[in-house]
């Protein structure tokens, strides 16, 4: 009984640590975002609240959570309200497998990466459920399109995490790190990082992916019913699955928490802000591509180049000896 | 064992955290009835389409197809954690097997299943 308590009690505590700081860094990146936007623009971007624009996240935040949520009689009650609390469930439970130092992890388990993997498709229900329990054809809509382009892009993602698996030679993403030491997967996956890039784009509906946002034709895609902290849910999670795509990356790819003067969190922090640089800047510059390019791009380039990558590289570097046990 | 048990925890934890801000919000915010304002969203119009009326079927085979090469991308990750260990025999089945997904996926391709007109 006093083994289930402390077990308990570990969980809670390591969630609340973890979900502060996810919080913090989730409402900094939106004021990052429209500052680097009106950068872009030539413009400020918010700068009234407190002294230039700080205070504007927590301004947003409690305002959402103030305002007034109206529920469309027709949509499924559990269904309207089980979306959002999906979606932000599982962007937190995401973080809970990935190191930000080393052994810094809430679960340290054998099959991170797949666990971080499995995680992540299961985003796709907050989505499809949010968008058919609104009941409006625009939100079913926005709902299935935001699915079928998040699964197309999972198996992209599959194939680029079984070619890291392999360099790794563990699920471990702590171990896949001390491989990275000297040279990191960023070179070693050079053909594909492209690639890579791309599906974690998708992944993340963001530009040039954000087909579901869709304003012209969807008006928001599968949150348009929802107000208030119902949209604030679905935000946080979209923002905070951006955050931790970042994190991923920089670990799997960039060689993590290894640096000569600097290392640690705070090495991966500087990564992980590269990253996030990365997608407001895309944001800011790129057009959207058109649907059929989409499933084009995921179906047949994707995923044909990827999993030819994974034949080439498991075959040489198991005939050069270099797949470590 | 320990470390599922604390993922278990966390995903519980998050879960139950997540309801409780909605109901907070739920109660502190104060919804003001309207017929025009709950009924279904449309451009300044009264909806004029029931909704789930149907959708289309390109959806439903993207589905159909996710999942069969979902399945066997599962597969290869045994394979790929274990490559140091399983000798020759075991690389070279496993490339065999991606060849064989190949043929399956080059017949997907060749009867348009992947295109999306």
């Amino acid at each position: 009984m006093r083994k289930e308590i402390m077990v308990i009690i570990e969980g809670v505590s390591k969630e609340i640590v973890m979900l502060i700081p996810m919080l913090i860094a989730v409402a900094y990146m939106t004021l990052g975002e429209r500052k680097i936007l009106g950068g872009m623009q030539r413009r400020r971007g918010p700068n009234k609240v407190w002294i230039v624009g700080i205070g504007q996240p927590i301004a947003d935040g409690l305002k959402l959570m103030i305002k007034e949520g109206v529920k469309p009689t027709r949509a499924e009650g559990m269904m309207y309200k089980a979306g959002p609390v999906v979606t932000w469930m599982l962007s937190m439970l995401g973080w809970s497998v990935v190191p930000i130092g080393e052994g810094k992890v809430i679960v340290d388990i054998e099959v991170g990466i797949i666990a971080w993997m499995s995680i992540g498709s299961l985003g796709v229900y907050g989505v499809i459920i949010g968008g058919w329990g609104s009941s409006s054809q625009y939100s079913i809509m926005g709902g299935l399109r935001s699915g079928a382009q998040m699964v197309s892009y999972e198996l992209g993602m599959g194939v680029m995490m079984i070619c890291i698996i392999i360099i790794g030679g563990s699920g471990n993403i702590s171990r896949i790190v001390e491989v990275q030491e000297g040279v990191w997967n960023i070179s070693v996956m050079m053909p594909v990082v492209v690639m890579y890039l791309q599906v974690i784009l998708a992944e993340t509906n963001r530009t040039p992916y954000d087909l579901p946002e869709a304003e012209a034709e969807l008006v928001a895609g599968y949150n348009v019913e929802y107000g208030g902290m119902g949209f604030g849910m679905y935000f946080l999670g979209e923002y905070g699955n951006i955050i931790l795509m970042s994190v991923v990356t920089s670990v799997v790819m960039m060689g993590g928490w290894n640096g000569k003067y600097i290392g640690g969190e705070i090495m991966i922090g500087i990564k992980s802000t590269m990253i996030v640089y990365m997608y407001i800047w895309i944001r800011g510059t790129w057009c959207r591509y058109r649907y059929d390019q989409l499933m084009r791009i995921g179906w047949k380039e994707v995923i044909l180049y990827g999993g030819g990558y994974v034949i080439i590289i498991g075959g040489v570097l198991w005939s050069i000896g270099g797949v470590s046990i | 064992m320990r470390e599922y048990e604390i993922l278990l925890i966390v995903g519980v934890v998050s879960m139950l955290l997540v309801r409780i801000i909605w109901e907070i919000w739920e109660l502190i915010s104060k919804e003001k009835k309207d017929r025009e304002k709950e009924s279904a969203y449309e451009c300044g119009f009264n909806p004029f389409m029931e909704e789930r009326s149907g959708y289309e079927i390109r959806y439903y085979k993207v589905g159909i197809m996710y999942i069969i090469m979902d399945v066997e991308i599962s597969y290869m990750y045994p394979w790929s954690i274990g490559m140091g260990e399983i000798g020759r025999e075991g690389v070279i089945g496993g490339i065999i097997f991606m060849l064989i997904l190949l043929i399956g996926y080059v017949y997907e391709w060749k009867k348009g299943g992947i295109e999306w007109e």
